[in-house]
């Protein structure tokens, strides 16, 4: 079993953009001629999943908001909502999915580098 | 079919009767009784499964069934773990991955078999979340991180070649699936092929398997780290997950306590659910069409306890690996 957090941090972000871009990649497979029935289903289906799971983020923010609001004082907006009601902000987002290209691109950069030294192979001794 | 067994007397009849129940034929079930101090050897034998046992105790699971791996002379081998059972067509799912010969090795869904403790709760989400969202995905692109030990099947030419299981990490499966990837073969998932092992039913054993699971992880990064730059979608997932170990951990564990604290309030300790759609959606799906939903629902605050546990066991072994160069070794069962 993998060992690591599913379902937060940008792994889970990874994922999602997966899901999301599936559809885009099987449309390149389809010309292809590798695509099937059966593949167009499970790409639904994980596309329904990731877009389901930004759906449900979207739900989140609204309903913590509104109870946040519902329970301040008077009635009044909680300092955390802001004015679409939600708790959840857009600048996070970009923050981790920018961060989650920083990170893939820099792995790709670092292993083009070691490439290119054609470094000798390091043996991680384990015995 | 090999199952590497210590003191599984508790469990092991319920493995050889799912075994006897498959739609496909298994061309003999072999038991390797690991010097086990229990009646492990003797049930297995009054069921009509050959035993074996290797001189004395081989240390891990991995040493077992290479112990085991010089008996098999069929196409295919199979390790299933002795606290697991199948269900009854899970090698007849598993079989047509094989037609394409470079497919090296296949595994299915895990889904825990007993659902009562909290552990095995979280345990249960934890699995649902991973074999209905992201395997499938790992599976689209070719590169499934795992093909899980407790229930996978091989090709015997390649695994022999391979000298079968390594025992140089505490995960050999993951040392296996990543070792076949770099040499160009392929490892499938099939979800149809559903496998129910026991899992950690109390923090005491819990504990036992997420160390080996973190410090397996760990040294099968170190293990495999050259080699794995050139595989795209391998190294990417490696690098999330190393990523979400370290800082996922520290804001689990650290800063959204420290928010709360700070600023004195509690909202801050939102941050440990505001996720909980991208668990529920995939999960959900799954649930419902098992009709497991309730045991979802009433399952989710167990998985967030685990995943916190988790991220403590997942630093402790990048600072014991990495940091302080200590290598853990010792190999402990979960129940």
């Amino acid at each position: 079993m993998a060992a690591g957090i599913p379902g937060i941090g940008i792994g889970g972000i990874f994922y999602l953009i997966c899901g999301l871009l599936l559809p885009v990649v099987e449309l390149i497979q389809t010309f292809r001629g590798r695509s099937s029935a059966a593949r167009w289903r499970f790409v639904g289906l994980q596309f329904s999943f990731s877009g389901g799971i930004v759906f449900g983020f979207y739900l989140t923010g609204k309903l913590i908001g509104w109870i946040l609001t519902a329970t301040s004082h008077q009635g009044a907006a909680h300092s955390w909502v802001n004015a679409g009601g939600t708790v959840l902000r857009i600048q996070p987002f970009f923050i981790s999915l920018g961060t989650l290209a920083l990170l893939l691109t820099a792995v790709q950069i670092i292993n083009a580098v070691l490439d290119s030294r054609k470094t000798p192979r390091l043996k991680a001794s384990l015995e | 079919m090999l199952i590497p067994a210590y003191n599984e007397a508790g469990s092991i009849a319920a493995t050889i009767a799912s075994l006897r129940a498959q739609t496909a034929p298994i061309a003999e079930i072999l038991v390797i009784d690991d010097a086990s101090t229990d009646e492990t050897s003797e049930l297995a034998e009054s069921l009509g499964v050959r035993v074996v046992s290797p001189p004395r105790n081989t240390g891990s699971k991995a040493g077992a069934q290479n112990f085991g791996l010089q008996f098999v002379s069929t196409e295919f081998t199979m390790a299933l773990d002795a606290d697991t059972t199948l269900a009854p067509d899970a090698i007849e799912k598993l079989l047509p991955a094989f037609e394409d010969t470079q497919v090296a090795a296949a595994c299915g869904f895990v889904i825990p078999r007993h659902t009562r403790s909290i552990w095995e709760r979280g345990r249960y989400v934890e699995y649902l979340y991973a074999f209905c969202y992201c395997k499938p995905i790992q599976d689209y692109f070719e590169k499934p991180l795992i093909s899980s030990g407790c229930f996978s099947m091989y090709r015997t030419e390649v695994l022999k070649k391979h000298q079968g299981w390594q025992t140089r990490t505490l995960a050999e499966d993951m040392d296996l699936t990543w070792t076949y990837y770099i040499e160009g073969y392929k490892v499938r998932f099939i979800p149809e092929a559903v496998c129910y092992p026991i899992e950690p039913h109390n923090f005491h054993f819990m504990r036992k398997q997420l160390k080996r699971w973190s410090h397996g992880f760990v040294q099968n990064v170190l293990l495999h780290w050259q080699d794995t730059r050139k595989i795209w979608f391998l190294n990417s997932m490696i690098t999330l997950v190393l990523w979400d170990t370290f800082f996922a951990s520290l804001v689990y564990l650290f800063i959204l306590p420290l928010l709360a604290l700070i600023f004195l309030n509690p909202l801050f300790l939102l941050g440990y659910a505001i996720d909980i759609s991208s668990i529920i959606v995939p999960t959900t799906y799954t649930a419902f069409k098992r009709g497991e939903l309730g045991l979802l629902l009433g399952s989710i605050p167990s998985f967030f306890i685990l995943r916190t546990v988790n991220s403590i066991f997942m630093l402790e072994a990048l600072w014991s690996e990495v940091v302080m160069r200590r290598s853990f070794r010792s190999y402990e069962k979960g129940h």
